[in-house]
């Protein structure tokens, strides 16, 4: 079923290339991203159920307009007939008045080139398999609550069984002087959550699926309430790690979130901009051992990072930032490759259109090799096997890593022992752990149902994810 | 606009209660690297976040559902309308069991202050700059780059049982990162957030003034060398986040869910406490804290809350619908808290050998387990006879494994949402070299 473009949006776009028109006379460049973003989330447990808008419900509008020296942006969220000359005005007066203030203040700022836009008009309308409204909201709740009613019985330990499904429909339209481009897309991501207490021991455990879907992803759930219940119940006797430097297989969970933190944010060109990230010191130098070879891009994947355009009219593509070990390439928003002399790579994203536009990633993961897990796990003496993250932080200037693992199975002699570690901090030099690789396994798993933050803020929809990759890695 | 929203939700016969949430932003927003303006931005939005009630029985058991919708002016009245009568119809499939909304009592709503509110948000821009840059003096490094917002909220409260309050709060952040790149040693950086309602130059200054000393100290800091046993020392925002474990315990949230089981008069900490014992008030407002509000996102008018005292629960706190199906009284969701300074000044807290973790990559509390940890990227370690700035490694543990045997310091500190010891001594935690 192909996605429709949001109406509003649809009716708006007179009005757009009027603005443009309008301050085109007064700029050498001016853009407009207009967002129509609206979502519904959905959840069931046994403390409450609930049914809103989704936290990526949004409409609105960000300018962007070349001031003279470098850019000026303003976000808004009301744009008609009437108040276009208060808006356009509002614009004048931050591109203006606040820089002839700041610059009145002795402030001096950093020179930009204009952005320079070649003609082209496109558009894109994502395609799910069941459409968003082919199930009424009394059948996704009730769907929902039958997963939920069947979970929560699985085990006497368990004190809250959830399960959620979130839908999220975009609609984004951009244009500038040259450029008109529009999309409309898609993503759902449904999971269950299952939380236990013995004795006051609170454990939890989740499984979650997304992509670009429509309520096709519910069926994912069907059936998968044990496993997860399974999972929390198991780290009830979990012990704690020995602090140390192990033999490690990491799921695809933890693969994913190894190469986001570790060189996803590493390779961010707008952290090269600003003298922040060791990645620029190392194009085409080795950073990891030859198994090792890395995607981000909209184009790398079909996952929720997946779009024609990113937030400031750029085409998204596919980079391979590491290629067999070798670091290749950055990800970039159009400021950043202007500034370094790049071609931007379609990474320009906005939290929402009231915030700035970084340089982020999009669907982030190693690529498969050739091994496979039972041959990875025979051949580690001394290890855990990582399954499920809970987070992780970023250090692109000085590439430590920080992955909080749900949990590790031990591995002695080239087999699972049975025995349960949790939680574990996965902490390292990055560098290290990729030399360290040695073993890649095939198949390709993304996980889309999480965020990723810049610093601790600007939080965008990634997907994550690759391959089960052995390395060694320290944990505490 | 509201009123306008008030009618379509009262001429609609499925909308048996209502809240709305008007809110207009504005900010202005400055992006530096290095010392150089990179880009200005500025906002003006406009939201009514609307909850509507729907109440239905089925068979002798009552119900009543909610559903929360983003409104906005670029919406036309009849978009409005169906959007309310789609939340309707949703919060008609939401069964939760019956409870009253929060009605409008006599007790006032205090107004906030902020000298934020003295001149217009652009003119303190100048002076956010001279305080970012006011100790960004030396040659190797400093300030790499900088984030600087103001946002002034203009709010109203409105619901179907009476309540109509306004109020205006103002917050700012300054996110700065600082570097060090000395000749011969590896080139380092920190990460630092400021978030204040009130404007303190010189306390804005002294911060940013740490932040590069410690940012010089990772520069110069070895590898934490092979060490086990000694007291681990956290300060500042990882006070902050330790703290957040009891409150979470005291959540009617957390109880109902029985993820806690903490009854009123139950030690928190357990018996035997040999160290400092807890004691938490949760606060309406906290001076600078940009979380200050009177009134909690359901309406019930919040003051201070005697939470926990000397290690004992005293009393629960949070959302309206779990108070009620506890039978407990609805005492209101609160964003700020203040832990009381503990039994030891910092020096005697400091005789001992100790590992003080100044800077985490992300040092986290997860309240539902008690663990906590952090990968350290600045720790202060002292040998019983001199301190050297060490780095790399980790601490993780659990609460229940510390609280009998924690020290808080009688020297307290004041930051976003929190006043609290400037630093606790934790005994029994991991620490990986």
């Amino acid at each position: 079923m192909k996605v429709e473009m949001s109406k509003y949006l649809s009716n708006q776009k007179p009005l757009l290339a009027e603005l443009i028109d309008i301050l085109s006379n007064d700029f050498k460049y001016a853009s407009v991203l207009a967002v129509d973003s609206k979502g519904t989330s959905y959840g069931v447990g046994r403390t409450g159920c609930q049914i809103g808008d989704s936290m990526l419900t949004e409409r609105g509008y960000v300018v962007r307009v070349f001031n003279g020296v470098n850019y000026s942006e303003y976000s808004f969220n009301d744009l008609n007939e009437v108040i276009l000359p208060e808006i356009v005005s509002s614009i004048k007066k931050v591109v203006i008045n606040d820089v002839k203030q700041l610059k009145d203040g002795n402030v001096e700022f950093n020179d930009y080139p204009v952005i320079e836009d070649s003609e082209v008009e496109k558009t894109h309308f994502g395609e799910v398999g069941k459409a968003l409204d082919s199930m009424t909201t009394k059948e996704k709740i009730d769907y929902l609550t039958e997963l939920q009613q069947v979970g929560i019985k699985l085990h006497e330990l368990i004190i809250e069984f959830r399960t959620s499904y979130e839908e999220v429909h975009i609609s984004k339209i951009f244009y500038s002087t040259n450029k008109k481009l529009e999309q409309s897309y898609i993503f759902t991501n449904a999971s269950m959550v299952a939380v236990v207490n013995r004795e006051g021991n609170v454990k939890y455990s989740f499984d979650s699926f997304s992509g670009l879907k429509g309520v096709e992803v519910l069926d994912e759930l069907k059936g998968k309430q044990q496993s997860v219940v399974d999972k929390a119940v198991e780290l009830l006797d979990a012990e704690k790690v020995i602090p140390g430097e192990y033999e490690i297989i990491c799921d695809p969970a933890v693969s994913g979130l190894i190469a986001h933190e570790a060189f996803g944010h590493g390779v961010e060109m707008d952290m090269f901009v600003k003298n922040r990230a060791k990645g620029a010191e190392y194009i085409d130098k080795r950073v990891g051992s030859d198994k090792t070879t890395m995607h981000d891009g909209a184009l790398s994947a079909e996952e929720v990072g997946t779009y024609l355009f990113d937030d400031e009219g750029t085409f998204g593509t596919d980079t391979k930032v590491i290629e067999d070990g070798i670091l290749r390439a950055g990800i970039s928003d159009i400021l950043s490759a202007l500034k370094l002399g790049t071609t931007p790579t379609g990474n320009g994203r906005r939290e929402s259109f009231e915030r700035k536009a970084y340089a982020r990633m999009t669907n982030t993961f190693f690529a498969p090799g050739n091994d496979k897990l039972e041959e990875m796990i025979a051949s580690v003496e001394d290890g855990y096997l990582l399954e499920d993250y809970n987070s992780g932080m970023e250090d692109p200037k000085n590439w430590g890593i920080q992955c909080m693992i749900a949990k590790g199975r031990e591995i002695k002699n080239g087999k699972l022992t049975g025995k349960l570690v949790a939680p574990i901090l996965m902490t390292g030099y990055v560098p290290d752990l990729l030399n360290s690789i040695s073993m890649v396994s095939d198949g390709l798993e993304l996980s889309g149902s999480g965020f990723c933050g810049k610093g601790h803020k600007e939080w965008v929809k990634t997907s994550t994810g690759g391959t089960y990759i052995k390395c060694r890695g320290r944990l505490g | 606009m509201i009123e306008n929203i008030k009618q379509i939700l009262e001429n609609n016969e499925n909308v048996h209660g209502y809240v709305v949430r008007n809110v207009i932003n504005e900010s202005k927003e400055l992006f530096f690297v290095k010392k150089n303006l990179d880009m200005n931005r500025a906002k003006k939005v406009e939201y009514f976040n609307v909850t509507v009630y729907h109440d239905f029985t089925e068979g002798e058991m009552k119900f009543k559902g909610d559903s929360t919708v983003k409104l906005a002016p670029n919406m036309s009245l009849d978009e409005m309308a169906q959007t309310i009568e789609q939340a309707a119809l949703s919060a008609s499939f939401v069964k939760n069991p019956f409870y009253e909304l929060v009605e409008k009592t006599n007790k006032e709503v205090k107004k906030l202050s902020s000298n934020f509110s003295e001149k217009e948000m652009s003119d303190f821009l100048p002076e956010l700059i001279d305080a970012m840059y006011k100790h960004d003096t030396h040659n190797e490094g400093g300030i790499n780059s900088g984030e600087i917002f103001i946002t002034k909220s203009t709010k109203r409260f409105v619901s179907s049982t009476g309540i109509d309050e306004e109020m205006i709060s103002y917050a700012a952040q300054m996110e700065i990162v600082t570097d060090w790149d000395e000749e011969g040693k590896e080139a380092v950086e920190m990460f630092t957030v400021l978030d204040f309602s009130e404007f303190d130059k010189g306390h804005i200054e002294e911060q940013i003034k740490d932040a590069i000393e410690n940012t010089i100290a990772r520069a110069n800091a070895t590898p934490i060398p092979n060490i086990s046993d000694v007291n681990v020392i956290l300060d500042g925002e990882n006070v902050k986040e330790f703290f957040s474990y009891y409150p979470s315990r005291a959540n009617v949230g957390s109880i109902f869910s029985r993820i806690s089981d903490a009854k009123i008069g139950d030690n928190l900490q357990g018996e035997d406490v040999a160290g400092d014992k807890v004691s938490i008030t949760l606060k309406a407002e906290i001076t600078g804290s940009t979380r200050n509000s009177y009134l909690d996102p359901e309406g019930v008018v919040i003051d201070e809350l005697t939470l926990v005292d000397e290690g004992e629960l005293k009393s629960y706190y949070g959302p309206n619908r779990i108070s009620q199906y506890l039978g407990e009284e609805s005492k209101g969701n609160y964003s700020n808290k203040e832990v009381k300074g503990g039994s030891k000044t910092i020096d005697e807290l400091k005789q001992e050998p100790y590992l003080h973790c100044v800077f985490f990559s992300d040092f986290q509390m997860n309240t539902m387990t008690g663990d906590f940890g952090g990968e350290i990227r600045l720790a202060k370690y002292f040998d019983g006879e001199k301190e050297i700035p060490v780095t790399g490694g980790s601490i993780t543990g659990n609460i229940k494994d510390v609280q009998k045997d924690m020290l808080f310091s009688v020297e307290t500190e004041t930051m976003n949402a929190f006043k609290g010891p400037k630093i606790i001594r934790l005994k029994n935690v991991r620490i990986a070299s």
